[in-house]
């Protein structure tokens, strides 16, 4: 499903925020990435996202190389991948419906479709009777479960999580790991970017570390060992 | 299916959905919207203020102009022939708007008329046997430059045995300033109607600029969720033609109400040229309010797309 050969990616001022990176992953997993700030965490994600584009290496999603992928196509990728954030990117001028439903207009589906999709979305999430409310009008944890059943619009293959949990308390992250493996139960390939110790060790799934912009540890049933 | 091939979007989806967006967006933050078409607006008044007082100043001159006329006094020899053939040859030598010929008889009846309180100057002429005056021929030129023509021609030798006296040496001074007037006029209101007109491009550009530096999280987080660059592009241009027909026709409003308030005192200084601020704006507004709109409509989306190509970036 995912697979980066020998993946680099350096910044001006010589800066080398991934040094000869190899990683695969199946479809169907789902796998934590954990390490320091700094380590290459989020530049990994945006690689992945094509929001960047490596120094060196290859990259390769779904069977389709988006190493050197043309601007154009960027939004083409982001359609069949789900993202979430910390701070959850919502689109503050617009209900939790439109929200949802925006990931599926930018895609051409038909209002009906969407309509009925954002229902089974937010039931899904747990937001029911809830989605007539603006951003501002939720707390944290309602927020970030908009915007999972917001990246899940375009039924996935793949979910990237950029620290999920980091805004929220832990009743709340809990929640969203919760909605997380039951999204991985469904088949879709779920990536966790977290500092959480406790979430990482509770899961028991595969742990992937990163210490200065290289992999030290890879454990199919691993724990947060920084 | 693979990663790669998925579908694309059709232009009425897009442009459906962005009309939508658009209508939304507004509604949702209406107090931007009011403030940004309060600029564009001011801005616009400003100009059509200014193009306004350009051809009020316009008018005044040519008001002037019409006040300037020449006479030339013939002596009581001159016969009706040597007085049309005079005219003829002013004709010639200048562009003259209109003339008019006042008979010896005519000339002695004003002339008692104007001095009718003054019994001396009545007896005096009761004394003479003949009409004193000689015929007058009143010559208003098209362009005060003309007045100086006339005067060089009268100069000829030919019509020094019948012309008396020329008014005009009295009024040359009045030409030559309303000349000088006229030119710096021009040139002065067309200078500030262009200064006012980049200002204005400066404040709608500002304006524009602002309102989508406001929104460049959102634009961020759409370009996330996989939309386009038209997908996003397109509401934004909505929004600006909503701002810019909004804010012409507040302008048109403002400038009309303000002419027809306006109208009533000008009508008394500019009678006989009867000019109009109301029907200037409004006569043909095609080329004044439409060819603004036009390009000042263009020119906010080009703005907004060049505003918003730094944010489109992946």
């Amino acid at each position: 499903m995912i697979r980066l050969d020998s993946i680099s990616k350096s910044y001006p001022g010589g800066i080398h925020a991934l040094e000869d990176v190899h990683l695969f992953i199946e479809a169907g997993e789902f796998v934590s990435i954990v390490g320091q700030s700094g380590t290459g965490k989020t530049t990994l994600v945006k690689l992945l996202i094509a929001e960047e584009r490596p120094t060196r290496g290859r990259i390769e999603i779904g069977g389709w190389d988006i190493t050197g992928i043309r601007d154009r196509e960027v939004p083409l990728l982001r359609r069949q991948m789900g993202i979430i954030f910390q701070d959850f990117k919502l689109l503050p001028n617009k209900t939790a419906h439109e929200n949802i439903a925006f990931a599926l207009e930018v895609a051409g589906e038909q209002r009906g479709h969407i309509n009925r999709a954002v229902q089974q979305l937010a039931s899904l999430v747990g937001l029911e009777g809830a989605t007539h409310r603006f951003p501002h009008e939720m707390s944290g944890g309602e927020q970030q479960r908009v915007a999972i059943a917001r990246a899940l619009a375009h039924r996935p293959k793949i979910l990237v999580a950029d620290e999920p949990t980091g805004n929220l308390d832990t009743i709340n992250a809990q929640e969203i790991i919760r909605i997380l493996k039951k999204v991985n139960e469904f088949g879709t390939t779920v990536l966790l970017v977290t500092h959480n110790r406790e979430i990482v060790n509770g899961l028991k799934r595969r742990v992937i570390t990163l210490d200065g912009g290289h992999i030290t540890h890879d454990q199919k049933t691993g724990k947060y060992v920084i | 299916m693979s990663f790669k091939n998925r579908g694309r979007i059709s232009f009425l989806t897009v442009w459906g959905r962005a009309g939508k967006y658009a209508l939304q967006n507004l509604a949702r933050n209406i107090g931007m919207v009011f403030i940004t078409i309060t600029i564009v607006t001011l801005a616009l008044v400003s100009v059509n203020a200014l193009l306004g007082l350009r051809a009020l100043t316009n008018a005044a001159v040519t008001a002037v102009e019409h006040q300037v006329d020449v006479s030339i006094f013939f002596t009581t020899a001159a016969t009706p022939d040597q007085i049309q053939k005079v005219k003829d040859y002013v004709y010639q030598v200048a562009s003259v708007s209109n003339s008019d010929y006042v008979s010896p008889d005519q000339a002695l009846a004003t002339f008692k008329e104007r001095h009718s309180d003054d019994p001396d100057i009545i007896k005096s002429l009761g004394v003479l046997d003949s009409n004193p005056l000689g015929a007058i021929l009143v010559i208003h030129a098209k362009e005060a430059t003309d007045y100086q023509k006339i005067l060089t021609a009268l100069s000829a030798d030919e019509f020094k045995t019948i012309i008396q006296k020329r008014s005009f040496e009295d009024r040359s001074k009045i030409v030559r300033n309303v000349e000088l007037f006229t030119s710096r006029a021009q040139l002065i209101s067309f200078g500030l109607a262009c200064l006012f007109a980049l200002i204005a491009i400066l404040i709608i550009f500002n304006a524009i600029r602002v309102a989508i530096y406001t929104q460049r999280e959102e634009i961020a987080i759409k370009k996330l969720v996989g939309a386009t660059n038209a997908f996003i592009r397109a509401p934004f241009f909505i929004e600006v033609f909503v701002y810019v027909t909004a804010a012409f026709a507040a302008t048109a409003g403002l400038i009309g109400a303000l002419s027809r308030a306006l109208d009533p005192y000008l009508g008394p200084i500019f009678t006989g040229n009867g000019f109009s601020l109301y029907e200037y704006y409004f006569g043909s507004w095609i080329s004044t309010f439409g060819l603004q709109y036009v390009v000042v409509l263009l020119l906010a989306w080009l703005t907004a797309m060049l505003a918003m190509r730094k944010h489109l970036r992946t």
